[in-house]
């Protein structure tokens, strides 16, 4: 090759060098910029929980346990004793957990049964389960607090966990029939030809594969009842059995310019449990999301 | 393998939890006590006592006779047993509308063990509440715990639910429970109070306590802007001869404000209240006919408000998002002299002493508030008008599922003694309801309450309507248009003729007046 | 083909398998709808003890309100903005996040979900400290060393506001479908492509955004259900905004509901939002064709 070219070639390579390095630049640039907001309201939660005042956001400063006292003691507001946080937490949990229980076991059945069973009406059903999508909250939160009214169940923590789950079974349901429908039908057909029934192979031999499934509509329907705002606030009246977010709700009207310190520290608590699971599951949660979108 | 990390990570912080609850339980500090059971069960003994009882009261003369007149025992009193649970709101230093009651119920059990009457009144103290939220979630607390049997024996409400709750069926007319203890509790209740506690003929509930709603002034920016002391300290004079007028506010605001010695002007609630219709009654309107049982809508008065606040806006004295404020950042505003003139209540007054506004001195003492503070009625639209003031009183109500309505009576007559009575009003700064209180030594001590005591002779009160709710919304919101400029005075004024007369209930409550 | 059994134990097994989850989308999703008819019919209220059908007279009150095209004009720019938002936002994040690496990348996508992870109350609590009005919001106090006055954001940005608030979490959902989306792009494609010399916004143009064509529209139908419907985020940070200017229409139909406690009236304008939910979905049905729906992410090879 004549100096010359090899000169072009080489600033060529040089020039395409430095512009894939730019262009990646500005990728990552890009991507920080827009993911940087939730970055810093994330770490304010977690700064301002320890200290007296954060200054630019997110650098603390004064650093102090104070705003994690509610754990130990009651607070005092005026004249008006905050009610102890523990209690709280219980009803939270009971709510969780009551979600949890019902969705799956229920979510389970019929998954499995869209999934194998050669139900007659199996397409319109699934189509149905997409359409309910498209019921907006309100009607169905109007309704269903005329429905639990006149069962008695207005102002109890049954009433929560019940309409919780009934809105999330649905989308539990597809998606562990996802999961179903990549189980092999061999595995199930060997174990019915060994003599296993119906209910059986579905116990031992299924289930079994499709553990991760549960785990993943698990932890979702323990989060959707550990978050959960609008049912507890619509529903329950009695101030013992409000659930922690309910309490953190109230907290941010009282507390708001005069203690954001107890009041960020009360909302990271309360965050604990999602976060946790959040950072827990990151691969897993991929996958599952990514396995259970494909559908039929 | 991740999944199993996954449920290994799931179960543990479930367990966590869970013993963090237990642990919470166990070491928890000053809880508030649980379900008291101050049960005191009394069986009537056969006694050789000459006893005067009534069904309940410590009218009981005891008389030990050593006359051999024996009387046989006479348990006049039916044992009675009943559960009493309370339910109060407001702000953070009336914590006493519901403590008094409970105070009240084991006072009168002590008694009754002491007397050997078998009637027994239980507190239900973890059922009773003082709430914490918004009025409006408070109504539906109330409505929503009626639909589901699970209502509180006695409530704490503002007198202007009573039409409402009586004509749902929640609340119990009271008329003869009043008649029997008048001579023990209400006797020396002003008359204007019980005008308050009246619907349809009836009396519905007990006056718990009553306010005024005065505007307070920050005499520091009085005294940069030139006053003298004199002059200061016969400020409320002049209101109350309407020489000072609305408008003569607004210029005071500014020129503070133009200055530099506030930053605002005016600051007043930024929900509905009464605070808000002083505006519309002191350019000489009304919102009550009682005579006809209709509320009103002046409409040459009303705009003359809306106008006046508009103007406030305009002129750089109330900030326009006034209505958008949170109650924190007002009072901190309030004390911490940020602020000309303030649309407050007496209660205030307690509760800056109270809670920690302040930005370096938390709860201010009450020096502090003599020395920065001088309070007067609302002040007349034009000269030579009467200043006003509105009155808010709280009652106490017994609900249509209250265990046992005679025990709950009692308890209210209880409650409505001088001790109970100045204790709240000294430590939340309202007024109480019986003139006996005022010769209370604890009074005495209460210069603030007899500093704004002449302002109930001006005072007047909200009407007494079951749709009296959906129209202050409607004029809540009218101001809150003209404030953030959204409608001009004229066009909001439009909007309440409208707004009540597109709702086919209320154009039959309210009286449309020029 | 499947081993069945009889025809009555396969009964027996659909009943007891289906039945629950049928028992409950009855009772908690199909029934609402039909209470939700009868009570608009109502004039139900918490604050009265009896009540009495009044034909159509909510329907007529809900045309007469002074403020329900203020209502409607909210429910639609914030629909139509958010749908944006949310659509192209997520597009374009996933197809940055293509180009980076896998570790990376994930990251990114983990941080999106943070917020939708979260409960409600407390996103909308950092958000609330970020708009903040006075001096220690953090948004003022990036600001105010330029304008030297703090901004009440939720006063004078309330609409955009929301916007933003609820983009963030509509962001992450599209931005999962999306990557995975891209994901299932056969790479092949896109490499002889490369090897052909087409530039990467050639590529992107040509091949990968026709291939997104189902899962965009997929997407699209999905999310605008979805913000139909939605109020927690803006009740929580808003509440109806300053004076009705952040009040959307399902907001306005659970205040009515809930705070002023007109049952029958909240249930009226819930059925307006049924109606309207519902000819959206018939559209959507129409143009996407219903079976499609079923496999959003499948990537049709055009």
């Amino acid at each position: 090759m004549s100096r010359r070219v090899e000169i072009k070639v080489k600033r060529s390579i040089a020039y395409y060098k430095v512009k894939k390095v730019l262009v990646k630049a500005v990728i990552y640039g890009t991507l920080t910029a827009f993911t940087l907001p939730i970055v810093i309201m994330y770490a304010w939660l977690f700064m301002q929980s320890v200290s007296e005042k954060v200054l630019l956001g997110f650098i603390p400063s004064n650093f102090t346990i104070k705003g994690w006292r509610f754990l130990w003691q009651s607070i005092k507001f005026g004249e008006v004793i905050l009610p102890p946080i523990w209690p709280i937490v219980l009803n939270s949990l009971i709510i969780a957990g009551g979600v949890t229980i019902i969705e799956i076991s229920i979510a389970l059945l019929a998954g499995y049964a869209l999934s194998r069973l050669n139900v007659p009406y199996r397409e319109p059903l699934l189509l149905l389960i997409i359409a309910l999508h498209a019921f907006p909250g309100i009607t169905l939160l109007i309704a269903i607090f005329y429905l639990l009214n006149s069962l008695g169940l207005i102002n109890t923590l049954l009433s929560v966990i019940i309409a919780k789950a009934a809105l999330e079974i649905p989308m539990g349901t597809w998606l562990i029939k996802g999961f179903f429908d990549a189980v092999p039908w061999d595995i199930e057909a060997a174990a019915l030809v060994d003599g296993c029934s119906r209910l059986k192979a579905w116990y031992k031999v299924v289930l079994p594969i499709v553990k991760p499934g549960i785990a993943a509509i698990a932890i979702f329907a323990f989060l959707a009842g550990w978050n959960e705002f609008i049912f507890a606030f619509t529903f329950i009246l009695d101030h013992r059995l409000y659930p922690l977010s309910v309490h953190v709700y109230q907290l941010i009207g009282e507390f708001r310019y005069i203690d954001y310190t107890l009041l960020a520290a009360t909302a990271l608590f309360y965050c604990i449990p999602p976060l946790v699971f959040f950072v827990i599951t990151q691969k897993a949660f991929m996958k599952v999301a990514l396995v259970g979108v494909r559908g039929a | 393998m991740p999944e199993r990390a996954m449920l290994i990570g799931v179960i543990l912080l479930i367990i966590g939890l869970i013993i963090g609850v237990g642990i919470g339980y166990g070491v928890w500090g000053t809880v508030p006590a649980k379900t008291v059971t101050t049960t005191t069960t009394v069986t009537a003994a056969a006694e050789t006592v000459t006893t005067t009882v009534t069904t309940t009261l410590p009218a009981t003369t005891v008389t030990t006779t050593t006359t051999t007149t024996v009387t046989t025992t006479v348990p006049a009193v039916t044992p009675k047993k009943a559960v009493i649970s309370v339910l109060a709101a407001g702000d953070p230093a009336s914590v006493t509308r519901k403590d008094n009651v409970i105070k009240a119920c084991k006072r009168l059990s002590l008694l009754f063990k002491i007397l050997d009457i078998p009637i027994t009144i239980e507190v239900d103290e973890e059922k009773s509440e003082y709430f914490r939220g918004k009025w409006p979630e408070y109504e539906k607390k109330i409505w929503a715990a009626y639909e589901a049997k699970e209502l509180w024996d006695i409530i704490a409400v503002g007198h202007e639910w009573i039409p409402t709750l009586a004509e749902k069926g929640i609340i119990i007319p009271l008329d003869d429970y009043v008649k029997k203890y008048w001579d023990f509790a209400f006797s020396d209740i002003p008359e204007t109070l019980w005008e308050a506690v009246k619907y349809k003929g009836h009396i519905w509930a007990i006056p718990q306590d009553t306010e005024a709603r005065p505007v307070y002034i920050w005499i520091p920016a009085l005294k940069a802007l030139g006053w003298t002391e004199e002059e200061i300290k016969a400020l409320p004079e002049k209101v109350k001869k309407g020489e000072f007028t609305l408008d003569d506010m607004l210029e005071l605001a500014k020129k503070a404000v133009d200055m530099g010695v506030v930053k605002y002007g005016i600051l007043h609630r930024p929900s509905p209240g009464a605070e808000l219709w002083q505006i519309i009654l002191a350019y000489g309107g009304r919102l009550w006919d009682p005579e006809k049982g209709k509320m009103v809508l002046v409409k040459s008065a009303t705009l003359k408000a809306l106008q006046w606040f508009r103007k406030a806006v305009d002129m750089g004295v109330l900030p326009s998002d006034m209505t958008t404020w949170s109650w924190r950042a007002i009072h901190t505003a309030v004390v911490s002299g940020q602020t000309m003139f303030w649309f407050g209540g007496t209660w205030h007054w307690a509760e800056w002493q109270k809670v920690p506004y302040h930005p370096e001195l938390g709860a201010v003492p009450e020096e502090y508030l003599w020395e920065h503070f001088i309070f007067t009625l609302v002040p007349p639209g034009v000269k030579g008008g009467k200043p006003v003031t509105i009155s808010h009183p709280f009652v106490y109500v017994i609900t249509s599922q209250a265990d046992d309505p005679d025990l709950a009576a009692l308890v209210l007559a209880m409650v409505t003694q001088p001790e109970f009575d100045v204790a709240h009003a000294v430590g939340s700064a309202h007024i109480p309801v019986k003139k006996s209180s005022l010769e209370h030594p604890g009074m005495k001590q209460a210069k603030f309450l007899s500093a704004v005591a002449y302002m109930l002779d001006y005072t007047s009160f909200e009407p007494m309507h079951p749709l009296w709710g959906k129209y202050k919304d409607i004029l809540f919101k009218a101001i809150q248009a003209v404030e953030l400029k959204k409608m001009t005075p004229e066009e909001a004024l439009k909007f309440i003729e409208d707004s009540i007369k597109a709702d086919p209930e209320l154009v039959k409550a309210v009286e449309i007046v020029e | 083909m499947r081993l069945g059994g009889s025809k009555t134990r396969l009964f027996l097994m659909t009943s007891i398998f289906l039945g629950p989850c049928i028992l409950i989308i009855a009772l908690f999703w199909i029934s609402p709808v039909f209470s939700t008819v009868f009570l608009s019919f109502t004039d139900m209220s918490l604050r009265r003890p009896e009540w009495h059908f009044v034909g159509l007279r909510n329907y007529e009150y809900i045309g007469k309100h002074p403020f329900i095209t203020k209502v409607a004009i909210n429910t639609a720019i914030y629909v139509s903005a958010t749908l944006a938002w949310n659509v192209l936002v997520g597009l374009f994040l996933s197809l940055l996040s293509f180009y980076v690496d896998d570790r990376s990348s994930l990251l990114f996508r983990a941080l999106w979900l943070l917020p939708r992870a979260s409960p409600p109350v407390v996103y909308g609590l950092l958000w609330l400290w970020v708009l903040d009005s006075s001096e220690y919001g953090l948004l003022n106090q990036l600001i105010m060393p330029i304008t030297k006055k703090p901004i009440p954001w939720l006063v004078d940005y309330a609409m955009p506001a929301i916007i933003i608030i609820n983009g963030f979490i509509g962001a992450s959902f599209s931005l999962i479908v999306f990557s995975s989306a891209l994901k299932a792009i056969p790479p092949d494609y896109i490499m002889a492509a490369r090897v052909d010399g087409a530039s990467e916004l050639r590529i992107i143009k040509d091949i990968i955004l026709p291939l997104m064509k189902w899962p965009i529209l997929f997407v699209t139908a999905w999310q605008t259900l979805s913000l139909l419907a939605s109020y927690e985020y803006i009740l929580i940070v808003t509440d109806g905004g300053p004076f009705y200017d952040t009040e959307v229409w399902s907001l306005f139909a659970y205040h009515q509901a809930f705070k002023h406690l007109e049952l029958g009236f909240g249930a009226a304008l819930a059925m307006v939002l049924v109606i309207v939910a519902l000819i959206i979905v018939l559209i959507q049905m129409k143009v996407f064709k219903f079976r499609r729906m079923i496999t959003p992410v499948k990537i049709e090879h055009t």
